[in-house]
């Protein structure tokens, strides 16, 4: 509130309580048999009129100062820590997820915190604020206009942010730091930046269960079950049962209850299906529950929904029958003279064997010893070469070069190429490309016994799949918790649960994306698309009956009435003046 | 105001009478023993006969034992003047007063008829507005009622003015009774004074009521005087109600010390109290009627 509005409402409110105080002791008119006796009492008591006039006078002022606590409640006085006047100032809101806990006192850290913070706001008037926090960094100001410092509070909500750097802001003179201490930081870089650093603690201890590990596979064969394994955690000084609900798309695969002890978590293997929707979402629900993002889980079976496959080849063999015996792919065989033919379905993945078509394909892409010049390399042949040199990638993970033996190396190689694995003289005998695009894999070598005895051996099923994955599905790794996530190169867009998009930006070859929700995310790039599983599954986050500030600041904030909002005492000793005045009038001992 | 009493309340008067501390010589014969001998039927006292009394009152048995003539003299039993002065001013018509000055007006006068009184009724306020005189016997009451009834209040009160012009009068002397509440501005004294000087055996009656004694209202108060429509601006506070209360207290005190002093009968008579209460009960008490 600026100056002028302040004295305005100052002297509208002196004006009205005045108003209403002569209003209220107008006197009424009673008709007496006689004033004779009421002369001789006046008469006699006419020596403490003064005393009547110094009364009155103090019920005025009495009303006058309940008026003026009123409006200074009104206009949210600050604590004198905070007074104007004492340079730039930096508001950092601690916007972990534990910040959403309810209270048992009522409303939720986070509510806190923003009463808090406004509350600084209105305290420094005429000084430079900054806000921010600890997900977002630096969100507003520095500015001395606390509509807009208002504005921004009401935007911002709990996005994580736990091990974010404290932002960046030149000659700040104090820090405010409002947080529950539930994730600890350290403000020696501010204490060393030479800014005084206040922590403002907003921390109520609540009872809490939680999800803090959610992970899922699918099974390794045709008749194994997908399995979700679960950590479930009660955080609470109580016994207390939990109940457990998983579904697998929109079916539900285990609802249940479960007695945890206090303090207890306890781990659950639950069977998903020998099929189902790829969508695993777990939920709890309990008594004692003050934090709820960690009430729900997501996970995607990456298995769950088949590769679909199509091998461009003349003389399939060796694909045939591994394609047959693995889980998860779906092949479809085409001659090479019907490759240009429409295909109807899905179609993840190209294998060309031993052969390249004229134009460059669209889908994502496995050339088996295309040894052929053209717009997919030049071509490259070495008799008996020696896998000697590997790189280490994921087509590779798994693969024992050592056992396997080498007739005939027909391969290509140009810039778009990156050889992961080569033999002693050089050749590419794997080779990837990777661009925003499309992904690709060249082997040099075939399959058949003139070429190589990789089909007799282990490798042979492990690098064929490891390709089709990293060809057909983008590695999001297994667990991803709400914050700056690293996502595979080929994803180039990030779909958010509600529909919306998350910005990807690319630092070199990483390609990151903040992401500040939890939730399951839709990942596509390069032809393919995936899910991204994101869960807070955090004890340390979802243990909110515990911080990590000392005693003496959580005992001094209680205890400290300048940093406790004025308002509501002022209210209530407004509340205590007009009613001792009410009382008084009414008892006639004031006026 | 509709003035009647119960047959009950009726009877108990009847057996009442007002008692007056001198005897006083009446107009007609009736109850009360007069100053003076007379043609009563108590034989009173004997004297020596003297030319012109009226010999058939000669005790004869005397004239033979003595040989001297003696005149038998007997007690004159006469009726007694008794004036009901009845406060009429404007700062009576509140909190019932006038209504409860006028039902004990009413039950004096039965009390006076019954016993063959001469009752006398004159409301005054600032002088005395009229004399009525009831008669004799209970057959009169319903005039008295009826004469009750039509009294209005009005004016201020100055007792010493109406009570000069009535001793101007020169009626006879009897037992005035003063039914009133005493607020009067220029005093009561004199007033009180002035009949007991001419012989009168005087009774006070003195009316109160609740707003008399308890101001009531509390705060910024504008006070209207009923008689007079002075305003007056007060602050009741707490303190000032119990100065007021005080004073209403010494005004009454001074008021029954003033009587003690003066034999002058007084009694008190609360308007909020029934009125057979204060005729049976306080009146009795306070010697006014037995």
């Amino acid at each position: 509130m600026a100056g002028w509005q302040a004295w305005g409402l100052l002297a509208l409110t002196a004006g009205v309580l005045t108003w209403l105080f002569y209003m209220k002791i107008r006197a009424p008119r009673v008709r007496v048999p006689s004033l004779l006796l009421w002369a001789k009492v006046l008469d006699a008591e006419r020596e403490v009129t003064l005393w009547e006039r110094i009364r009155k006078t103090v019920s005025w002022i009495v009303i006058m100062v309940t008026g003026v606590l009123l409006m200074l409640a009104l206009t949210r006085p600050a604590p004198s820590v905070v007074a104007a006047g004492g340079g730039r100032r930096l508001i950092v809101i601690d916007s972990s997820w534990s910040m959403g806990t309810e209270m048992p006192s009522g409303g939720t850290r986070w509510d806190r915190a923003i009463a808090q913070a406004r509350t600084l706001i209105a305290a420094s008037a005429g000084d430079e604020v900054a806000l921010a926090t600890t997900a977002d960094g630096l969100i507003e100001g520095p500015t001395t206009d606390s509509v807009l410092l208002e504005a921004s509070l009401d935007r911002i909500a709990p996005a994580g942010g736990e091990s974010g750097d404290w932002p960046q802001l030149a000659d700040v003179s104090v820090v405010h730091f409002i947080t529950d201490g539930t994730i600890p930081r350290s403000t020696a870089d501010l204490v060393a930046s030479g800014a005084r650093v206040n922590v403002d603690p907003v921390y109520e201890a609540a009872s809490n269960v939680a999800i803090t590990a959610f992970e899922t596979h699918a099974g390794s064969g045709p008749d194994q079950q997908a399995e979700a394994y679960l950590e479930l955690a009660n955080y609470s000084a109580a016994a207390q049962p939990v109940r457990l609900v998983v579904t697998r798309g929109t079916a539900s695969v285990a609802d249940t209850s479960i007695e945890l002890a206090p303090g207890e978590a306890v781990r659950q293997i639950v069977p998903l299906g020998l099929s189902g929707d790829a969508r695993v979402r777990a939920r709890i629900s309990a008594r004692d529950n003050a934090l709820a993002i960690d009430d729900e889980a997501v996970a995607w079976i990456s298995g769950a929904e088949p590769l679909a496959v199509t091998v461009v080849s003349d003389a399939p063999g060796f694909l045939q029958v591994l394609f047959e015996r693995t889980p998860g792919v779906k092949a479809t065989f085409v001659a090479t003279g019907d490759y240009a033919k429409p295909r109807t379905g899905p179609e993840h993945v190209v294998i060309f064997d031993h052969w390249v078509p004229a134009e460059a394909p669209a889908k994502p892409a496995l050339f088996v010893s295309p040894a052929t010049d053209g717009w997919v390399g030049k071509a490259v042949t070495e008799k008996s070469p020696m896998w000697s040199t590997a790189l280490a990638h994921p087509v590779l993970r798994g693969v024992d070069p050592s056992t396997v033996s080498l007739e005939r190396a027909r391969a290509v190689e140009s810039d778009a190429w990156t050889p992961v694995a080569r033999s002693a003289t050089g050749t590419p005998l794997v080779s990837v490309a990777e661009t925003a695009e499309h992904r690709r894999v060249m082997l040099g070598f075939g399959f058949s016994e003139s070429e190589s005895n990789i089909a007799l051996q282990p490798a042979f099923p492990v690098l064929l799949v490891n390709a089709i994955e990293w060809l057909g599905r983008p590695s999001m790794g297994e667990q991803v918790r709400p914050g700056v996530v690293s996502l595979d190169a080929v994803v180039s867009r990030l779909t958010s649960p509600d529909g919306k998009l998350v910005e990807v930006t690319r630092f070199g070859d990483a390609h990151l994306a903040r992401i500040t929700a939890p939730g399951l995310y839709l990942a596509e790039g390069g032809g393919m698309r995936s899910a991204l599983a994101v869960n807070v599954g955090d004890p340390q986050v979802s243990n909110v009956g515990r911080t990590s500030l000392a005693p003496a600041q959580l005992a001094g904030a209680a205890g400290d009435a300048s940093n406790a909002p004025w308002w509501p005492v002022l209210i209530a000793i407004a509340f205590v003046f007009g009613l001792v005045e009410w009382w008084t009038w009414h008892r006639r001992i004031t006026v | 105001m509709a003035l009647s009493f119960d047959s009950d309340f009726l009877k108990k008067l009847e057996y009442l009478h007002v008692v007056s501390k001198k005897a006083f010589a009446g107009q007609a014969r009736a109850d009360r023993l007069a100053p003076k001998r007379g043609r009563g039927l108590e034989f009173a006292d004997t004297r020596g006969y003297s030319a012109g009394d009226d010999f058939r009152h000669i005790d004869w048995k005397a004239y033979k034992r003595l040989g001297r003539l003696l005149l038998r003299l007997f007690d004159e039993e006469q009726d007694l003047p008794i004036y009901l002065f009845i406060d009429a001013s404007r700062s009576m018509e509140a909190t019932e007063k006038f209504d409860q000055a006028r039902r004990l007006a009413a039950a004096l006068c039965y009390i006076g008829l019954a016993h063959l009184d001469r009752v006398t009724i004159m409301p005054f306020d600032e002088t005395v507005r009229e004399e009525r005189t009831a008669g004799q016997g209970k057959g009169r009451i319903f005039r008295v009622f009826e004469q009750l009834e039509q009294m209005q209040t009005g004016g201020k009160t100055n007792m010493a003015e109406s009570f000069k012009l009535f001793a101007a009068r020169g009626r006879r002397q009897g037992l005035a009774v003063i039914i009133s509440d005493f607020l009067d501005p220029g005093g009561y004294e004199s007033a009180l004074k002035v009949l007991q000087a001419r012989g009168h055996d005087v009774y006070v009656v003195q009316m109160a009521s609740k707003a008399d004694r308890d101001p009531g209202a509390l705060g910024d108060v504008k006070f209207v005087d009923t008689e007079t429509e002075v305003v007056r601006d007060v602050e009741v506070t707490p303190a000032l109600a119990a100065a007021y209360t005080k004073a209403w207290e010494e005004h009454t005190e001074e008021l029954a010390r003033f009587c003690g002093r003066y034999n002058i009968g007084y009694v008190r008579a609360d308007a909020e109290r029934p009125v057979e209460e204060i005729i049976l009960q306080t009146f009795r008490q306070g010697r006014f009627v037995a």
